[in-house]
């Protein structure tokens, strides 16, 4: 009996032990700003695990269980080094994880759309946008495979780059198409796509009919410490600790 | 002897599993358990409820105002915002600033709750309503919904998922005099300019190459594009008398809308999906706080 007694002890004093760690592990981890706690390896050790099984029940429907997203919903693969929303440092993921994209929330990132050309009126937001024809939006699509270095129509490129400037696509990829972080405007020369393989006719719906992913908030729904493992979790799918190299030592 | 070895018997403490007898020490051990368990349990919920009074700043904040808790992320974003500087790399003046302005932000908030701002201001009235919908319709986008039921979505919204259509067509003019001559001789398939030209006849210039089908409508108007979007390449409309001359329609190349698969419409598909699921939750909500609140309308409004 007293044995029992001795391990039910030893039992409520481990739990309490664990309890302590964890609380103070926590309180570590969330009051370190998310780029300074991407930066420390112990940090990274007690977060990426309970990252992942967060990751795993609310993020993986999206973005796969592997973080590679998903090119026909147009989520994002998180395990290269493209980022189309920040540079990719922990604290731009967990802004994101926590304002979303395009989400019911009035911090989340929601500056630009892809228009819809082939509309009458391809961008509500901007009414002064144009539609385009079905040949012009063919022209922009071989400019933009010119772009990326790939073989094209020479003369419909050139018609397309008039019409690349003229519609004001500039406006958000910039004027070499390369694209602009600051507003979620992909890089069109890299031969990443975020919907689609690249291909002639998934540049020409995405030009055609418009895109605009969203991804949820979620402040509120998950606790702080949660927002933070997730984030770096994300941030390990792509990182490793200190460098730029995908590792998953963390992991 | 046999009443003595009772006794002994019945004095000798029982098994601590013996739940059939009382065992003082197991009876002290589960009391004692079950406070500590309580305690606990009553000085975490105190500690972390939402609303309660506590002197312990929580890890994740970086002030408490009147118990309203300044989120340390929105400090930190806060602070990037104003000087682009991380929290490691601001000075303490900065950081200083930062959370000053935020108490100050957090005790005006507060006491405009007080005074009331949202019966009297038309922003902040707004800015409620929005915040309201907003948090409904999160709660939809926070739920993805099962292939299944996207599948069921797109099957029976079926007719919404397919291609803009394009046509690339000429639209003649003839004078009334004309018209029935030289759709003859349309369709004896002669030259198109020639009987243009023979027939005295023009292009009217409302279309001009590929066009998609919404942009042929605006151009030649619901009539002609209910016309146009009939005809095969190669094919002419019956002439259309119009104020300035009979119209004749020439299909050079017509690409009805096509119907795009699931997989093809996919992202359009959860788009639609969680807007009407949105509007459904938004309807509900709607009756839910009209059922439960007390409107008294004047008597000339109801």
């Amino acid at each position: 009996m007293v044995g029992i007694g001795r391990f039910c002890l030893v039992l409520l004093l481990g739990f309490a032990a664990w309890a302590v760690f964890n609380g103070r592990e926590e309180a570590r981890l969330v009051r370190a700003d998310p780029d300074s706690a991407a930066a420390d390896p112990a940090s990274m050790r007690f977060a990426v695990p309970r990252g992942r099984n967060i990751f795993e029940r609310r993020c993986a429907t999206c973005h796969g269980r592997d973080g590679k997203g998903s090119d026909t919903l147009g989520s994002a693969n998180l395990t290269d080094h493209d980022w189309l929303y920040g540079e990719g440092a922990a604290s731009d993921i967990e802004t994101i994880v926590m304002y979303g994209i395009r989400a019911p929330n009035s911090k989340t990132w929601r500056l630009a759309d892809m228009p819809a050309f082939a509309q009458k009126q391809p961008y509500p937001r901007e009414p002064t946008i144009k539609p385009l024809s079905p040949g012009d939006i063919n022209d922009v699509v071989q400019f933009l495979r010119v772009a990326e270095g790939r073989s094209a129509d020479e003369n419909a490129a050139q018609r397309g780059s008039k019409i690349y400037d003229a519609a004001g696509c500039y406006d958000c990829h910039g004027a070499n198409a390369s694209g602009d972080s600051a507003i979620g405007a992909p890089n069109l020369t890299d031969n990443i796509w975020l919907f689609g393989d690249g291909s002639n006719r998934w540049i020409y719906d995405s030009i055609a009919y418009g895109r605009a992913g969203v991804c949820p908030a979620w402040v509120g729904r998950l606790s702080a410490v949660q927002i933070r493992e997730v984030a770096l979790y994300a941030y390990s799918l792509s990182h490793s600790h200190g460098s730029s190299q995908p590792k998953a030592s963390f992991q | 002897m046999n009443s003595a070895s009772d006794d002994s018997a019945a004095n000798e403490p029982h098994s601590w599993f013996d739940f059939a007898h009382t065992n003082l020490k197991r009876s002290l051990f589960l009391a004692g358990a079950g406070a500590s368990i309580g305690l606990l349990m009553a000085g975490y919920a105190l500690f972390t409820a939402k609303g309660t009074s506590t002197l312990v700043l929580p890890a994740e904040d970086v002030a408490l105002v009147n118990q309203q808790p300044i989120a340390r992320s929105d400090y930190y974003l806060q602070l990037k915002a104003l000087y682009n500087t991380d929290y490691e790399h601001a000075t303490a003046e900065e950081r200083k600033k930062v959370l000053e302005a935020m108490i100050r932000e957090e005790l005006f908030v507060q006491r405009g709750k007080e005074l009331d701002v949202a019966s009297v201001d038309t922003d902040v009235r707004a800015a409620m309503v929005n915040a309201v919908e907003q948090s409904i319709a999160a709660d939809v986008i926070a739920s993805r919904p099962s292939d299944d039921t996207l599948k069921t979505f797109y099957i029976q919204n079926r007719a919404v998922y397919s291609s803009e259509g394009w046509m690339t067509l000429r639209d003649l003019v003839f004078p009334p005099t004309s018209a029935a001559a030289a759709e003859q001789a349309l369709t004896s398939r002669q030259n198109v300019d020639a009987v243009v030209a023979q027939f005295r006849g023009k292009d009217s210039g409302r279309v001009k190459g590929e066009e998609f089908y919404f942009a042929a409508q605006i151009h030649l108007g619901d009539t002609m594009f209910a016309a146009a979007k009939a005809l095969a390449n190669g094919t002419m409309s019956a002439p259309m008398p119009s104020p300035d001359g009979v119209h004749i329609l020439f299909m050079i190349d017509n690409h009805p809308p096509l119907p795009q698969g699931f997989e093809e419409a996919r992202a359009k598909v959860l788009n639609d999906y969680q807007k009407a699921a949105i509007a459904r939750l938004l309807s509900g909500d709607e009756q839910f706080l009209r059922k439960r609140a007390n409107v008294l309308t004047a008597d000339d409004l109801r």
